[in-house]
């Protein structure tokens, strides 16, 4: 078992403390960062209330429950920040990758404080994975936000569709890795695929759907 | 591997190449809204199959103890619905938009007593509920459906309701014939809908007529697809696939047309 909490403080006090040193768009990218943090400790308790209510089992709802509700939790500030403020589109990529960031740092950090650190292999290979995945995830839906937005049909189905949409690809890729062998090298490569089919998007095709 | 997988693996490879499609379609430069969903639609029904796939592969002969892939559908019925919705401002279909809610509402309270899957029944007919709506309320306002073939529909679905609502309660042996009169009404009507979008999709008429019974042949697949079981299931993801192609030219015709 692993304090979860005090370990959240603790990476917490430094970045909190670092807000009051600096301004502008590291201030908002520092602020998400720890809020993606702070979501990712909550949608920990949502799981694990939920594997304790449906008695599905650790592994189960780590698989089956958790995309459900992680996903749901990084969307909750990123929507709270469209509607409240309508930060301008760089802006609101730029908090998506801060909270998926932050997310998946912490998750990092809880599972490496619970597994050991040993392998350095395993270690980078889970960075990169789940470090991707959570980014990704966000990523794309805060650009299908940006999409529906800008051709004026960003409605309360559109969100939603858009945020089944990046629990589906949560889902598959805990999935994939759940059972060794080849179905985890598959996984761990689906978030860096779909990593490199949003930079491609994102960048060198003119922002493809999303130029004016 | 068995025949589920095979199929499923075909479906994929199918919907992988309209979503390929469909990315070309809004490279081409003209991004409507319309194809713009459609894209992230197929893009959420592929990782659904891919799911599916993938689950049937390691956990073979297991049952899901909670059907994730089933996420993959809301999002594909909410983005089409969605996609739809957009082009309307108040929809004046009322009585034909409260029909479709009806028979949706009967469906979903069908596939609970089949299932005994609360919840994701209920999200699944919600999400689809809204699909099928929309969908009722753009082909009214578009006049893409006669009054005979309305009134062909404001019958064929209650029977089809009772009749499946019939064989919870009915001896044994009258259960086969009506199940496969039911199998009957729900191809026939999926192979009259499917080869009228083809045949509209062929003329020179109004591409959005064509977009919207491409459109209306998938939402009736979809609703054979979750009546059916053993191999008429397969024939119904059979048909459900391909209006996915159909909607794609459908939708490339709309986007040529401007």
């Amino acid at each position: 078992m692993i304090y979860a909490e005090n370990i959240l403080l603790c990476i917490a006090v430094p970045l909190v403390i670092s807000l009051f040193f600096v301004r502008g768009e590291v201030r908002r990218y520092v602020a998400a960062f720890l809020l993606g943090m702070g979501v990712c400790l909550i949608a920990a308790y949502i799981s694990g209330f939920l594997n304790l209510v449906t008695g599905m089992g650790e592994n189960d709802t780590s698989i089956f429950l958790s995309p459900v509700v992680e996903e749901l939790m990084k969307l909750m500030p990123l929507l709270f920040f469209l509607v409240m403020f309508a930060p301008e589109d760089r802006t609101l990529t730029m908090l998506a990758v801060a909270i998926g960031a932050g997310f998946a740092t912490f998750e990092n950090c809880c599972y490496i404080l619970t597994a050991g650190a040993e392998s350095l292999t395993y270690v980078l290979i889970r960075g990169l994975a789940v470090g991707v995945m959570h980014i990704v995830s966000i990523l794309a839906l805060s650009i299908w936000f940006i999409a529906a937005k800008r051709l004026k049909v960003f409605s309360f189905p559109a969100v939603v569709g858009g945020l089944a949409l990046a629990m589906i690809f949560h889902a598959l890729y805990n999935l994939l890795v759940s059972e060794p062998g080849a179905s985890r090298v598959i996984g761990y490569l689906l978030p860096l695929l779909a990593a490199a089919g949003l930079y491609w998007l994102f960048r060198e095709k003119g922002r493809f759907f999303l130029s004016e | 591997m068995n025949a589920e997988v095979v199929f499923n693996l075909f479906f994929t490879a199918i919907l992988l190449l309209v979503f390929l499609g469909a990315l070309r379609l809004l490279e081409s430069g003209k991004r409507e809204a319309r194809t713009v969903f459609f894209a992230f639609a197929v893009a959420s029904v592929l990782l659904s199959n891919l799911y599916w796939l993938a689950y049937d592969i390691l956990r073979p002969g297991t049952r899901m103890p909670f059907a994730a892939n089933e996420i993959g559908e809301w999002a594909l019925f909410l983005l089409l619905g969605a996609a739809l919705h957009t082009q309307s401002e108040v929809p004046s279909a009322k009585r034909e938009v409260f029909c479709a809610a009806l028979f949706t509402a009967a469906n979903v309270a069908l596939w609970i007593a089949w299932s005994g899957e609360w919840i994701q029944d209920v999200l699944t007919g919600a999400a689809f509920g809204y699909f099928l709506c929309s969908l009722v309320a753009q082909i009214k306002l578009a006049e893409v459906f006669p009054a005979w073939e309305w009134r062909l529909f404001g019958i064929s679905c209650p029977v089809l309701v009772a009749m499946q609502t019939a064989i919870f309660f009915i001896p044994e042996p009258v259960k086969q014939p009506l199940d496969l009169f039911c199998y009957c009404l729900l191809f026939t009507v999926a192979a009259v809908l499917l080869i009228r979008a083809f045949q509209t999709l062929r003329s020179s008429g109004q591409p959005s007529s064509a977009v919207l019974e491409a459109f209306a042949a998938f939402a009736w697949a979809s609703i054979t697809q979750y009546m059916s079981s053993g191999w008429f299931y397969i024939a119904a993801l059979v048909l459900s696939t391909l209006c996915f192609p159909l909607m794609l030219l459908a939708l490339r015709k709309e986007v040529a047309a401007g």
